[in-house]
């Protein structure tokens, strides 16, 4: 069988998960893109075209604005200690002297599990006024019980909390898989070469672990920027639509209102926002060195 | 060859395990065309029934109703369908209903999607007062003229006509039961700090918001600031907003003096000790009204509240100066369906005075025809409502709600500024920036709406 017949078979092979790509992802994506160009009537279906009123009318929006500032906002404020808890929690995990680590490493992920529906009422119940049961702590401790819900910057810190909640777990396992990648033989060497245990973590782990910081990283920025549930859960209403994230802007606008051509015009406003941030954090964290502590593009001499 | 044999295997494999999800729609749909097809063929014989159904609608004693057969969908978001389709059957044993209930927001995508399409569309189809007006102008939803509807309803509440029609006075639903807004009180703790449990001596007492506001100070002058009678400012536009010309007509704002003057009358109560100011449907707002430290809350006819068990008997409803209904929900059918007799018949059946004193007795919905809730008002006493005479107090509501047919504007605009106003009043805005913002935030959503 030669090269050419062979190569055949491999389309056939690859077949299937194009079929599924197109169907379930490209048509819809591509779909969306003619919608968004396009007013469409609720029932008939039927499509209008109207050029670029969409994008215009998103552009002129103050609040879709204003959902942008609302996500990165949350997402600021979950980002950080989500990944900092994360990472911290899996270093002392993947130490082998600590007893229990392989079930405390599955109780942390357990709240990637709940529903966020659930967590969204849980954390909603958690923080009411006058009585949750973190005003009720509040008020134990002899303080005035906190209106959380009506508070533009607590609302958002909340909603942070449970994104940052539901999801350390998860990254956990991510930096223990890239903390059990590094070679024992490294570490060892350096613990020969007299390194402290700070200095392990600083100039090995921490390097070493780089493409997987990377891919976390990357990750929890499309994936936080998507935000959704939790913004429509936690609390039902916050003063000036604080917790209004891009989603939920566009979720309102194509399934409230059932504007669907001004939502499809939003979402590719959200996907541009998302891929500049992703491209922004590949730019900010790439390499610039070789592997022999050279400037990359410069030409061996 | 054997290679060439395995990859074609082994792809069609894949490919079968990849749509293995489109698999069971398809095997539904087989099965509903199998079905559907069974259906005909019993009606094939009685094909005279299925005519027949249409003229059941006219002269119900024309028909025997154990003779008609067939079966249709429904689709609704509420399983209190199950009672419709049980009393339905009790009657019509013979014609099958596949019913499919479906929770949240899904149900409003799905019947979305089912009529944008044209497959799989049920025949009978509820849909949800919040966005049912963003769906009657459709031809896809049969006018229901082709069941005599003005008859059939001719005892229903003026409101209930009004917004059972399309923007152009079509009837495209049924609405067939009613969901006043009352001012919902526990007994015992009105006995104590308004000297009265007594519905229509409450009623009496809470004329207008400056009586409410006055007598609640009071309470909370009394009780050390514990007890309030009101539970938030959002509420009061449940009680007023209906009353109001609709704040977008025909495509247009216009904010009447009514409308300025409620935002006065929120910003009044938020600074008295009268309101509690707890979050409706919060845990604590259920609480204080459960523990007798908030006296009133402003629901529907269909609430349920909590701890029902505990305050069975304590309840009493009264009547609040201004009349609206919240809620409703509107049974429609679809234009194309090919069992529109059928579908007709069901809501033939609905509608009927039968019924409505069935889901009256049995299941506490309100009816939809005065006549009914008059008749059975006579001498009627709810135990769970220390005696009251609900069906009396519901029909003196429901004969004040304002005839108003709404549009896609009109809840909509509603609870927008319910909510601007509610955060304007707690941010210290005037009535200016508030209306402001309104229109900002109207424009932003509805462009197309055109500003004073």
């Amino acid at each position: 069988m030669n090269a050419k017949k062979r190569s055949k078979y491999a389309y056939l092979y690859i077949a299937p998960f194009f079929i599924v790509f197109v169907v379930f992802s490209l048509f819809p994506i591509l779909y969306s893109l003619v919608l968004s160009f396009c007013n469409m009537d609720v029932l008939s279906g039927d499509l209008t075209f109207i050029g670029l009123d969409n994008y215009v009318r998103m552009i002129k929006s103050g609040y879709f604005f204003q959902s942008i500032g609302n996500t990165l906002l949350i997402w600021i404020m979950s980002i950080i200690p989500q990944l900092t808890i994360a990472f911290l929690l899996a270093l002392i995990l993947s130490n082998k002297w600590f007893r229990g680590r392989f079930i405390l490493r599955n109780v942390y992920y357990f709240p990637n599990l709940v529903t966020p529906v659930t967590i969204g009422l849980l954390f909603g119940a958690m923080f009411s006024y006058p009585g949750g049961a973190v005003n009720n702590i509040i008020s134990a401790l002899g303080l005035e019980a906190v209106d959380f819900q009506n508070h533009q910057m607590l609302a958002r810190m909340v909603i942070a909390i449970a994104i940052c909640w539901k999801n350390f777990g998860f990254n956990i396992i991510y930096f223990t898989a890239g903390i059990n990648s590094i070679s024992d033989d490294v570490i060892e060497a350096a613990e020969v070469d007299g390194a402290s245990s700070w200095q392990r973590t600083t100039k090995i782990t921490i390097p070493l672990m780089k493409p997987i910081l990377i891919y976390v990283l990357v990750t929890s920025i499309i994936g936080g920027l998507q935000m959704f549930d939790e913004s429509k859960l936690v609390f039902t209403s916050v003063p000036g639509d604080a917790t209004t994230t891009m989603v939920k802007y566009m979720y309102d606008s194509a399934f409230v209102r059932f504007q669907f051509g001004y939502g499809a015009a939003v979402a590719y406003g959200i996907f541009i926002i998302v891929a500049f941030f992703g491209v922004l954090s590949l730019l900010v964290t790439r390499d610039r060195k070789d592997d022999y502590g050279r400037k990359r593009g410069r030409k061996a001499k | 060859m054997k290679k060439k044999l395995l990859s074609v295997i082994l792809s069609t494999a894949m490919l079968a395990g990849a749509l293995a999800g489109c698999g069971g729609q398809e095997s539904a749909e087989t099965t509903a065309t199998a079905n559907a097809e069974t259906v005909q063929e019993t009606a094939g014989a009685a094909e005279e029934s299925a005519e027949g159904a249409g003229e059941a609608a006219a002269s119900e004693e024309a028909v025997d109703p154990a003779s008609v057969t067939g079966e249709f969908t429904y689709w609704t978001y509420t399983d209190s369908a199950n009672n419709l389709v049980k009393a339905f059957n009790e009657v019509y044993p013979n014609v099958t209903v596949d019913l499919q209930v479906f929770g949240g927001d899904e149900y409003k995508t799905k019947i979305l999607t089912a009529l944008q399409s044209g497959t799989d569309v049920p025949d009978v189809f509820d849909l949800e007062e919040n966005y049912m007006y963003e769906f009657l102008d459709s031809d896809l939803i049969a006018d229901l003229s082709y069941i005599d509807i003005e008859e059939l309803t001719k005892d229903f509440y003026e409101f209930q006509k009004a917004e059972m029609k399309d923007s152009n006075g079509n009837y495209k639903c049924l609405t067939f039961q009613s969901s006043p807004v009352g001012f919902w009180y526990l007994r015992d703790a009105c006995e104590e700090w308004l000297g009265t449990s007594d519905p229509d001596e409450i009623s009496a007492m809470l004329t207008d918001w400056d009586t409410i506001i006055a007598k609640g100070e009071e309470i909370s002058e009394a009780s050390g600031g514990t007890v309030h009678l009101w539970p938030n400012i959002t509420e009061m536009v449940k009680v007023d907003a209906f009353s109001f010309t609709p704040l977008v007509r025909d495509g247009k704002l216009e904010i009447t003096d009514e409308w300025l003057g409620m935002i006065d009358s929120m910003r009044k109560m938020y600074a008295s000790d009268a309101n509690a100011e707890l979050g409706s449907w919060s845990s604590e707002w259920a609480a204080a009204w459960n523990d007798g430290t908030v006296l009133l809350r402003v629901m529907p006819s269909w609430d349920f509240f909590t701890d029902w068990d505990a305050n069975a008997g304590n309840v009493g409803i009264a009547v609040p100066f201004k009349a609206a209904y919240e809620g409703a929900t509107g049974a429609c059918v679809y234009n194309d369906s090919d069992k529109k007799d059928l579908a007709g018949l069901f809501l033939t059946y609905i509608a009927s005075d039968d019924f409505q004193k069935l889901n009256m007795e049995n299941y506490n919905q309100v009816p939809a025809s005065k006549a009914v809730c008059d008749e059975l008002a006579e001498g009627f006493s709810a135990e769970d409502y220390g005696g009251q005479n609900l069906l009396a107090t519901y029909s003196e509501i429901c004969d004040k709600i304002a005839d108003i047919t709404p549009d896609k504007y009109t809840r909509a605009t509603q609870n927008l500024f319910q909510k601007v106003a509610t955060d304007g009043i707690k941010a210290g805005q005037t009535n200016d920036e508030i209306v402001a913002e309104f229109k900002k935030q109207l424009q932003d959503q509805y462009p197309e709406v055109i500003m004073e």
